[in-house]
């Protein structure tokens, strides 16, 4: 066990909490015990010494003064008896005062004058001190004498020191059983966070399939939970980068292999004709454009990703975005011979983003209509509400298999991988489409239907002023 | 490890209730019947709350369930 571990922490503090509240509530009872007792006692001898005062009625009978000497070796208390010169003529056991020697004038004049005496006094030959009351004795209104009755102070001490003693042996029975307690809820409490170190421990070493075994409903049920999750993200970031490097390779490498092949045949003159020469050269053309293309692509995305796209946002209108979008993509559909219907409006609200990436955006979806679209027709549509404007970018074509829309947006998903040389695609315009329209605050949506047709939703907020 | 993790609180229990009934019956009447009697009865009012946790943790935890 570590000397800073949780379970140290908690008992040093439960430690001291146990003692700020036992030592002063065991002071506070040790007073209210001895205040107790002290105070007991004095009333005892008090009490007894007015008893034994109003009993005596002659100090001439040695008989009755033996009597009552007997009488205070029965209890504990020791008695003295002095006559009216303050001569002491009986003692039950006091060896400093012993018979016929005088005591105090000062206390006998005090007596004659009828008021009670308390003081402590101390016994040489005994080495012992005692709480001594000493009153008057009156016969027949005329002062005979006076008895003081003594307690041993030291007694009473050694009777205090007992109760003392019980309670600090209670105390540390208190102490030792907090201690043992805390032990107990600390290990508790420690435990799950040591299996939540040991798990994000596991983890960091990159086996992300562990899983935290806590399952509380507390705070640390909640991080349990989140490690958890960190977990699963992390799995989810670590398998796709691996895919995305499988993919930037093999995409790279298509081209690749196409540009070496054409390049050599040529290097080798292994052409016929001059018209198959400048074939070769116009694959090698294009498969440079391509893969140009594709890392342009690339970087923009991972500038998005980083969210280092500089973007021009202003307030734009989309039907001017719209027209000049259509305006260059209606010549690649005409070559495929299909319709490009633009159902323009005339007024619009305006979106707050950046121009050209909008354009971008449109492009990018009228393009993959037109790629993707055999016979038919491509239709645009805007319309608005309250809040948002909505445009409607929709196809005849070949449609995407329902199990394949969930990762359409995805880098490099492709419906069929052997679109991609069929149609010329990398895979990455509907990626790069989706992060430009979470740029600007938009949403997209896609349905389809094999066979039928296609149709991507996109919504922008409408620009409300500087006050939005 | 384990093993350690229980004998510990443990010990300091039985020294926390040994020391608690000593001071409360063995200085006045050494007696082993008073000595268990104390003892006993100190495990009862230690129990007590213990008892009330438990109950509590039970009602709350029923509610939950529910
Ligand atoms: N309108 C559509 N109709 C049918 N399938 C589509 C349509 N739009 C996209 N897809 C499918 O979604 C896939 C991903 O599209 P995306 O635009 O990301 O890549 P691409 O068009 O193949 O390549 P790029 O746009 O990067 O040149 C496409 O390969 C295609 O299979
Ligand atoms: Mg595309």
């Amino acid at each position: 066990m570590k000397w800073n571990s949780i379970v140290v922490k908690l008992g040093a503090s439960i430690l001291v909490i146990v003692l700020t509240i036992l030592l002063p509530l065991g002071f506070i009872i040790n007073e209210i015990f001895s205040g107790f007792y002290y105070s007991k006692m004095k009333d005892q001898i008090y009490d007894l010494s007015n008893r034994y005062a109003n009993s005596i009625t002659s100090l001439e009978d040695k008989n009755i003064l033996r009597m009552f000497e007997l009488l205070a070796d029965m209890i504990d208390q020791e008695i003295v008896i002095v006559d009216e010169q303050g001569i002491v003529v009986a003692n039950s056991g006091i060896p400093s005062l012993s018979k016929g020697e005088r005591i105090d004038a000062n206390d006998i004049s005090l007596l004659r004058r009828n008021s009670v005496i308390e003081k402590e006094y101390y016994d040489e030959i005994l080495d012992k001190r005692f709480l001594s009351v000493g009153r008057p004795i009156f016969a027949q209104n005329r002062f005979i004498g006076g008895i003081f009755v003594l307690a041993s102070i030291d007694e009473i001490h050694q009777s205090i020191h007992l109760i003392r003693n019980l309670i600090v042996w209670a105390g540390i029975g208190a102490i030792l059983l907090a201690l043992g307690f805390t032990f107990i809820v600390s290990r508790k409490l420690a435990n799950p966070l040591l299996e939540m170190e040991r798990a994000t421990r596991k983890m960091a070493e990159g086996d992300l399939n562990t899983k935290v075994l806590v399952e509380t409903k507390d705070e640390i049920g909640s991080l349990a939970k989140a490690i958890n999750d960190l977990a699963v993200e992390l799995y989810r970031y670590r398998s796709n980068q691996r895919e995305f490097f499988a993919n930037i390779s093999h995409e790279l490498r298509t081209p690749l292999t196409y540009l070496e092949g054409y390049a050599r045949a040529l290097k080798n003159q292994q052409y016929q004709t001059e018209d198959e020469k400048e074939m070769y050269i116009q694959i090698i053309e294009q498969e440079a454009n391509r893969m140009s293309k594709l890392v342009n692509d690339l970087f923009e995305l991972a500038k998005m990703e980083e969210g280092k796209l500089p973007l021009h946002l202003e307030e734009i209108d989309l039907i001017e975005v719209i027209e000049n979008a259509v305006l260059k993509t209606k010549v690649k559909a005409k070559e495929k011979g299909l319709q490009l219907y633009f159902h323009k409006i005339y007024q619009l609200p305006s979106i707050y983003a950046d121009g050209l990436r909008m354009e971008q955006i449109v492009i990018n979806l009228i393009e993959n209509a037109i790629r993707y679209t055999e016979k038919g027709f491509i239709k645009i549509e805007l319309s608005y509400d309250q809040d948002k404007v909505k445009i409607l970018i929709e196809d005849t074509g070949i449609g995407i298999p329902k199990e394949d829309l969930p990762f359409l947006f995805e880098r490099f998903y492709r419906v069929e991988k052997s679109r991609s040389r069929e149609f010329g695609g990398t895979g990455l315009g509907l990626a790069i489409v989706k992060q430009l329209v979470k740029l600007q605050n938009g949403t997209i949506h896609v349905s389809s239907e094999v066979g039928r047709g296609t149709s991507f939703e996109l919504t922008f907020p409408i620009y409300k002023g500087d006050a939005q | 490890m384990k093993k350690f993790e229980i004998i510990v609180p443990v010990l300091l229990i039985m020294a926390g209730l040994l020391c608690l009934t000593m001071s409360g019956s063995f200085m006045f009447r050494p007696e082993l019947r008073v000595y268990m009697k104390t003892f006993v009865q100190i495990c009862l009012w230690m129990g007590v709350p213990i008892l009330l946790a438990g109950i509590f943790y039970l009602l709350l935890y029923k509610k939950r369930g529910e």
